[in-house]
């Protein structure tokens, strides 16, 4: 267990770099104020999610585990269940688009979509972990 | 057919909390509660973690009901 913050700083330095990368290649005049922000804003939100977990070990009394193998078949159950919706959901709102007469999609709408799909993903997760 | 089990008697019989019985099997508390109240099944590495747990046989905690 003590490895794991070090492969999520790894995940996140390797993540930012990628995206300051792909940013620099499509935006070549990056604002250096927005990659600062970027930046910041990567750290503080790691900053966040690790003293929250620190604080919520040291109030918790116990040695009772947060999951246990229930918790990852429940997952499971969500993520296959979820998969099902997503798909039927998607392929049912193209055909209803479609039937109102809608004949192309907007990259910026699709990646709300999308966004809105993974944002209800997570949602769904943490309810489930809590079951 | 379903699996019963006899872990809520049992545990009570040996006079452990589900606390105690979470924090030496490194399961949730929901978890006891749904083994207990017969909704979920636990793994065979759990069954076999029960067993030794509590010092019994497997046919003294887990028995297939016949339909």
């Amino acid at each position: 267990m003590k490895k794991w913050p070090i492969i999520i700083a790894i995940t996140v330095v390797c993540s930012m770099s990628i995206g300051l990368y792909l940013g620099k290649l499509l935006v070549p005049d990056l604002p250096v104020g927005t990659v600062v922000a970027g930046i910041i804003g990567s750290v503080v939100g790691v900053g966040i999610v690790f003293g929250t977990i620190k604080f919520r070990e040291k109030r918790k009394g116990d040695n009772v585990p947060d999951v246990d193998e229930r918790t990852w078949v429940n997952i499971k159950n969500f993520y296959a269940l979820s998969l099902y919706i997503a798909l039927f959901g998607s392929m049912l709102l193209v055909c209803v688009l479609f039937a109102i007469g809608v004949e192309t999609i907007e990259i910026g709408a699709l990646s709300i979509y999308l966004l809105a799909l993974f944002m209800l993903i997570v949602v769904g997760t943490f309810v489930v972990k809590r079951k | 057919m379903k699996v019963r089990n006899r872990i809520k008697e049992i545990r009570l019989a040996k006079g452990i909390s589900q606390i105690e019985m979470a924090e030496a099997l490194q399961i949730t508390r929901q978890t006891i509660n749904a083994v207990e109240n017969h909704k979920y099944n636990p793994s065979l590495e759990l069954a076999l973690k029960l067993i030794k747990y509590f010092n019994v046989t497997l046919d003294e905690i887990f028995t297939l009901e016949e339909e």
